[in-house]
């Protein structure tokens, strides 16, 4: 096949909605003549010698032309326009036979869920067409219907289809393709079936009782996965099931492992080769383990990719028998404090006198070396240990002399044990054999330096055939187990201290805890209770994946059921059922559903990829093409127009915001004494000559060196850059709007501090605390008192008892009690002593009644007020009491 | 000299404006060329040493020269260079047509002016001339009356496109220089009343390039510059008129020259694009 064939495959598969606009496409020449008759606007050129041009006529008369280039780009933009309209669309969908009614079916089973968005879009497409058409369409979901939807199919006008379409789900549970049969209406007319590429059950019948239909299924690579996961010794193996035993990916798998609140713990890469069966393994800290809730498939949307994990893949719960819950006396000594080390990051690890552990229904019990118990606690043991428990105990010196009524051990006993060290024996201590390939130690390294000095023997008439899990090297055992019931008893022949061996020292003792911890299983409930437990759904997942609060259809299951083996169903979609205490999780991967390929369908059917036969309009990207050429157009235009200076404006806007966000720069940089603007000027610059004085007198002073004076309006400025504000009351100022008072707040909140002076002294009339009323009253501002005789103001930096400004006797109100998170600054000062004016009068102090002395007093007060804003309640501090007090005395 | 360039650069700091930058350029230009003074060859009241010749009963007595005397029998009088200081008027043309040019690399014309102006000056109070702005002040030749000069042209540049001649004292040499494209009646009316007032003229006509070739394409609407609207010109294909307009101007300044040839006046031709030192050159070598 040449060009000219890859050529008219195209455009066999272009089709235009409007054909006939196409016809405007020979209206470009005209355009053509006119943009060039049309001339382009003149350029204005400013040119001082003018005058000597007026009269000059050019020898051609016809006005000049549009550069070709523009002209091609407008005739492209039309042509691109016009095409747009015409409505072309790449790969218009199969026809639709006129006349015959439309009957669509869809797979909407859990293994629908990774080609979903396909379905829905070419169920949309053919209703779509249908609806162009005047078809009534019939819908029909395959999956299993709950028991809340049984009406049949019925057709419905194409428009209701489409919305009935987007309002359909993959369901969490299988296809019931038998029970579809039944209710197959008569007239289906034209039918296709949008698959999900599985193989279900029931396929074949159901094609043959649906004759001629077209069949859309998936590539390859969007087929349904189920995941099954499985805690084995060797780890967590993962198990993914293929609809193909020879199918590749061609993309890596990720399985993630998820916490219970959706955190992503870890993940890990498989690639499904050929014929691989085998199952990959999770590569993850076992500590984590024990938080993961849920594996999943990422980026395989469907329930099948999901994988619960119930209380079986939990943590074991260990119990360590102990007299008490308190711990051990004597660490390093006593076995509870080795058994702790070795299990606490591996286990749920509990330490309890027996009756406690049983109660707890653990699943592993350990006994370290203890022969006899009281007669209540050995009962509940036994059937515990009867029901399925892992009764663990370790030898010592105790059992070793109670060997007769010893109860709950694999095997008899010898008394007195044996010693393999000390002054009277001829033995050396012995060295652990490598492990059994049965044992379920096998595979454990055994460190060189472990060795066993004391270990308790079986009696000689003992048959210790499969019973011994670990040998010393001269074939004496360490490790003994046998069943007991439903459960199994290990002893381990010497101490869980370090008194008889060095393996409680070592890593394989850890191992070996981990391996016997990984084996057992907690009993399963009290027998009265048993058969008639219920778990009720407590989660269940949707047919995408997705955890779902369960439905009125969802039932309970019991337990009894459960363990028969139970059908993932509408009533029992895959999810976490339990009770208090008890979890069993349903999962896809575990339910035995076939997963297989649509194989050889019959040859009347024709069957179609969903990706080859989608509609693509490509009008939208072709309209898109015209704007740009309309944007770069536009933007030709003006740089011919404007030219340089086009640049030059952009660069001024772009500096045009800076000099807003320079002044706030220059307010955080350093330190500025701020006061609100009243606009009242006389006030204003009293404040503003004021803070100036104070801020001069600072400087001298202190370490507080205040760069400034800013003018502030509450309405715009940033209030976060000062320590503190002065805040003149006057009758003239509004309430502030909400924004405003918002930032006022914020202030306040944020360790701000206001100074509001009222200006009028003692005996403050009505109208200013109206006035300071109606600035403050949306604030929230906390309790205020009169300023107690002790109060950090007095002392931030000189010793005042009084705070006196341009009057001497208004009184001052500070936050009552020591502001909490603040470092008990007082977020609001209120006075009335017009301390500005007292500051602003430094030149004059004639001004003030009580002259320069009292114009002294005003600027310590407003030092301490700088002082007490800056540096808090650390003059408050006890360390300084003796010095002021002996200041004060004297 | 050091004295006047730190002055100008204490002004310019506090200024801020062009003038310092201008004249910084001008003083460029002329430390270039060489100068010297009107020297009239013959004794006079100049500074400059010019004789010993013997007491006469004339001369005073103040005017011997002891240190001569002293060396032989006669009484010498000590007689300097006769040098005759001349009055130079600067006169620069303003207004929006001046403040033009046609490529932001380019001086305007007005500064092109200045800057020529200045030179000139600088030159001349070197060479002892005496220098002012035309209808500003008395004439000097200190460096007060440069810098006085360069505010005058550049602060309060003088309104109308052509001098008045009222304003031009008898006998004082005057420095023109302007764009000139007004019409030549207009000019010549200016002129005639000038030459009754001054014989030494010199004029330069500064225009700039965009001015004298017209290198424009395509359609334009051709503006006058400023706020005083004349009618705008729309030209179809600029490039066909080119020649045309080319040729005007080229007319309009040769019968400028002319004009000033029939006067004896200096004419002189700068375009804004071309070497300003090499002009200013040629304008000393011509006047000196």
């Amino acid at each position: 096949m040449g060009e000219d064939g890859v050529m008219m495959q195209f455009f066999s598969t272009l089709m235009f909605a409007n054909p006939l606009i196409l016809f405007a496409l020979a209206g470009l020449p005209v355009i053509w003549f006119l943009l060039r008759v049309i001339p382009p606007r003149p350029r204005v050129i400013v040119l001082p010698s003018v005058k000597f041009l007026a009269g000059l006529i050019p020898a051609r008369t016809s006005p000049s032309r549009t550069p070709w280039w523009i002209l091609l780009l407008r005739l492209l933009m039309l042509a691109l326009l016009i095409l747009s309209l015409s409505g072309p669309v790449l790969n218009p969908g199969s026809d639709l036979e006129k006349g015959k009614p439309l009957t669509i079916l869809i797979d909407n089973g859990w293994s629908a869920g990774p080609v979903w968005d396909k379905q829905v879009k070419q169920a949309s497409q053919l209703a779509e067409q249908a609806a162009r058409d005047d078809i009534p369409v019939m819908v029909i979901p395959t999956a299993a219907m709950g028991p809340e939807a049984k009406d049949p199919p019925r057709p419905m006008p194409a428009s209701d289809a489409l919305a009935f379409i987007k309002g359909l789900a993959p369901k969490p549970w299988d296809t019931d393709y038998p029970a579809l049969m039944d209710t197959l209406p008569k007239d289906r007319g034209q039918v296709f079936w949008l698959s999900d590429g599985i193989a279900h059950k029931a396929f074949d019948p159901l094609a043959a009782a649906l004759e001629r239909f077209s069949l859309f299924h998936p590539s390859l690579e969007s087929l349904a996965l189920t995941l099954n996961i499985k805690h084995s010794l060797s780890g967590v193996e993962i198990s993914v099931e293929k609809p193909m035993d020879k199918m590749s990916l061609d993309r890596p798998i990720s399985v993630q492992a998820l916490a219970s609140d959706g955190r992503v713990l870890g993940f890990q890469t498989l690639t499904l080769s050929d014929t691989d069966e085998a199952p990959g393994f999770f590569d993850m800290p076992e500590s984590l383990r024990g938080h993961v809730a849920q594996y999943r498939l990422a980026g395989q949307p469907g329930a099948g990719s999901v994988f619960l994990l119930d209380e079986s893949f939990q943590r074991r719960a260990v119990g360590v028998a102990a007299p008490s819950e308190e711990g051990e006396r004597a660490p390093l000594v006593e076995a509870g404090y080795y058994l702790r080390r070795a299990l606490e990051p591996y286990a749920d690890l509990a330490f309890a006198p027996v009756d406690k552990l049983t109660e707890q229904n653990r699943s592993m019990i350990i006994l370290p070396d203890i022969a006899a118990m009281p007669l209540e606690e050995l009962n509940a043991l036994e059937t515990w240990v009867d029901k399925g428990g892992l009764l663990l105990r370790f030898a010592g010196p105790l059992m070793a002399e109670n060997v007769k009524s010893l109860p709950l051990v694999p095997v008899a006993l010898r008394a007195g044990g044996r010693a393999l060290d000390g002054s009277l024996t001829w033995d050396k201590p012995l060295k652990i054999k490598s492990f059994d390939e049965k044992s379920p130690f096998a595979g454990l390294e055994i460190p060189k330096d472990v060795v066993i000095r004391q270990q308790v023997l079986p009696d000689a008439s003992e048959d210790l055939s499969g019973k011994i899990w670990a040998e010393l090297e001269d074939g004496t055992p360490l490790v003994t187990a046998a069943p007991y019931g439903k459960g199994l008893i290990v002893l381990v022949h010497t101490t869980a201290s370090a008194e008889w061996s060095d393996l409680p020292l070592s890593g394989l003792f850890v191992d070996m805890l981990r391996r016997l911890a990984a084996i057992s299983n907690a009993p399963s409930l009290q027998k009265q209770e048993e058969g008639a437990v219920t778990l009720d759904p407590l989660m269940v997942l949707d047919g995408f994946g997705v955890a779902a609060k369960p439905d009125a259809g969802v039932k309970p299951i019991e337990l009894k059921e459960l363990q028969d083996g139970i059908k993932i169903g509408p009533s029992h979609p895959p999810g976490l059922y339990g009770r208090a205490g008890l979890q069993r999780a349903l999962n896809i991967g575990e339910g035995n559903f076939d997963l297989k390929v649509l194989g050889d369908v019959p040859s009347n059917v024709r069957k179609i990829t969903y990706d080859t036969s989608f509609e693509i309009s490509l009008a939208p990207p072709l309209l898109m093409a015209a704007a740009i050429l309309l944007l770069l157009d536009w933007v030709v235009m003006i740089l011919l127009a404007v030219r340089v200076r086009f640049g030059f404006a952009l660069v001024i806007l772009m500096f045009m915001s800076v000099p807003v966000q320079a002044q706030d720069l220059e307010y955080a940089n350093a330190l500025y004494l701020a006061y609100v603007k009243t606009g009242d000027v006389a006030v204003d610059q009293a404040s503003q000559q004021g803070l100036e004085n104070l801020g001069h007198v600072l400087t001298e002073r202190t370490s507080a060196e205040p760069k400034g004076v800013a003018a502030l309006d509450i309405a715009i400025d940033n209030l976060a850059f000062f320590p503190w504000l002065y805040w003149p009351v006057t009758g003239a100022q509004n309430a502030h709007d909400t924004e405003a008072l918002q930032k006022i707040q914020s202030y306040l909140d944020h360790g701000g501090t206001i100074l509001f002076d009222l200006r009028y002294g003692a005996g403050q009339d009505a109208q200013a605390s109206a006035n300071l009323q109606k600035i403050t009253g949306a604030l929230n501002i906390p309790p205020l008192q009169p300023i107690p005789a002790d109060h950090v103001l007095g002392k931030s930096f000189y010793l005042l008892d009084s705070f006196p400004g341009r009057h001497t006797t208004g009184a001052l109100w500070v936050e009552k009690g020591a502001a909490q998170g603040r470092d008990g600054v007082s977020s609001v000062i209120i006075g009335s002593n017009d301390w500005a004016a007292a500051w602003a009068a430094e030149a004059n102090p004639g001004a003030l009644p009580g002259g320069s002395r009292q114009g002294e007093m005003a600027m310590r007060v407003g030092v301490n007020i700088m002082m007490y804003a800056l540096t808090g309640n650390y003059k408050a501090d006890q360390v300084h009491v003796p010095y002021i007090l002996e200041r004060l005395e004297r | 000299m050091l004295a006047f360039l730190d002055r100008i650069r204490g002004q310019a700091e506090r200024a801020a404006s062009g003038v310092p930058a201008l004249v910084m350029r001008a003083e460029s230009i002329a430390s270039s060329i060489m100068h010297g003074e009107h020297s009239k060859r013959r004794a006079g009241t100049g500074e400059k040493f010019w004789q010993f010749r013997p007491y006469d009963s004339s001369d005073r007595p103040q005017d011997i020269d002891w240190k001569q005397s002293a060396k032989g029998q006669h009484v010498f009088v000590r007689e300097k260079e006769w040098q005759n200081p001349q009055k130079v008027l600067f006169w620069c043309a303003s207004g929006s047509g001046m403040e033009y040019s046609s490529n932001p690399a380019l001086l305007t014309k007005h500064e092109s002016a200045l800057v020529l102006s200045l030179t000139l000056a600088l030159l001349m109070t070197k060479g002892g001339e005496q220098v002012a702005a035309l209808g500003h002040k008395r004439p000097g030749r200190s460096e007060a009356a440069l810098q006085s000069l360069a505010e005058t042209l550049t602060r309060n540049p003088i309104k109308g496109a052509l001098p008045e001649a009222q304003a031009l004292p008898m006998n004082a040499a005057l420095v023109m220089v302007g764009d000139f494209l007004d019409d030549l009646d207009d000019i010549k009316t200016c002129f005639d009343a000038l030459d009754g007032r001054s014989r030494q003229v010199i004029l330069i006509q500064v225009l700039d390039p965009a001015e004298a070739d017209l290198p424009f394409e395509g359609r334009a609407l051709f503006r006058a510059p400023g706020l005083e609207a004349s009618e705008p010109v729309r030209i179809e294909h600029v490039a066909d008129i080119r020649r045309e307009y080319q040729a005007r101007i080229e007319a309009h300044r040769a019968g400028l020259a002319e004009l000033c040839a029939r006067y004896g006046w200096l004419y002189l031709y700068y375009r804004t694009d071309h070497d300003l030192a090499s002009v200013a050159e040629e304008l000393w070598v011509k006047t000196a």
